[in-house]
């Protein structure tokens, strides 16, 4: 049987997923620490970032393709950011998010 | 005498000084893109949280790969294209390979994102993705420049395509 060359479509969306959620919280583990992170929260966005890889290279057999869910996966258990913290866009899965504060959101989009 | 971007006859035209044109060569640019983007995308290698669990080799290795990557820079290339039937040939004449045990891939290659997996995390073998370099050659992880032109757009495939793949339409 020839090796695998491949990943099937489920893990590459899973993979996929995983690589943006890192990129966008790559500035939580920066030895500068920009945003000024307590060392509680940095370790819980280790653990969050570290939830991710474990789903992206584990189990799938319950995981199923769905074009219209999260990421066109059901079934994914998807981790709790860290206390405090939000991904915020200005249109939902129009515009990039970014990673704030909950403290900082303001309340002028009712 | 320079002038600046509030100058009166300035007023219509964009930040940067068109006169004297733009700060690099197109092809520059899009080099320093490319490297740029690499290094984002890696950055999780040497992230002190180490969130994919690579060994200090590993770690090493990484580090090792993006600093060619930054190299780059200092290449002087002559031969990059940017046209969608000429970016076969962007291979650059500089291979730099993947830590060993890693694969780069994609749902199909120039037309999806790019993601980064250990060799053991690909989880399908699938006869139509034998992927070769443009030579012909065994892809052996070797990183190529792709230059999309701006007007590049993805479409789904047509029916019969067994994987649910997308492509990028040749105009030709």
């Amino acid at each position: 049987m020839a090796d695998n060359n491949a990943l099937s479509d489920l893990r590459y969306k899973l993979f996929l997923r995983m690589q943006g959620e890192l990129d966008l919280t790559n500035l939580t583990q920066a030895p500068d620490n920009p945003l000024e992170l307590t060392a509680a929260e940095k370790t819980a966005f280790a653990d969050y970032r570290s939830a991710w890889y474990d789903i992206a290279t584990g189990d799938i057999s319950a995981l199923k393709l769905n074009l219209t869910a999260e990421t066109m996966v059901s079934g994914i258990p998807y981790p709790d950011l860290p206390t405090g913290w939000a991904f915020v866009t200005r249109n939902e899965g129009d515009l990039p998010p970014v990673l704030a504060r909950q403290s900082v959101l303001d309340d002028l989009a009712d | 005498m320079a002038t600046s971007s509030g100058d009166e006859h300035n007023k219509n035209m964009p930040a940067f000084n068109v006169i004297e044109g733009p700060p690099l060569p197109r092809n520059k640019h899009m080099i320093l893109g490319e490297i740029a983007q690499h290094l984002k995308l890696t950055a999780w290698s040497q992230s002190p949280d180490n969130p994919m669990d690579l060994t200090a080799a590993e770690i090493a290795d990484w580090k090792i790969h993006r600093k060619k990557w930054a190299d780059l820079a200092k290449v002087n290339f002559t031969n990059v294209h940017n046209g969608l039937d000429e970016r076969g040939r962007n291979d650059a004449d500089v291979k730099i390979p993947l830590p060993a045990g890693w694969a780069r891939t994609s749902r199909a290659i120039g037309e999806l994102p790019d993601v980064f997996c250990r060799i053991t995390d690909l989880d399908i073998y699938d006869p139509t993705s034998v992927i070769t370099n443009m030579a012909g050659d065994a892809w052996e992880g070797e990183i190529m420049f792709r230059c999309l032109p701006e007007d590049d757009f993805v479409r789904s495939c047509p029916e019969g395509y067994h994987r649910d793949m997308y492509h990028i339409d040749n105009p030709e």
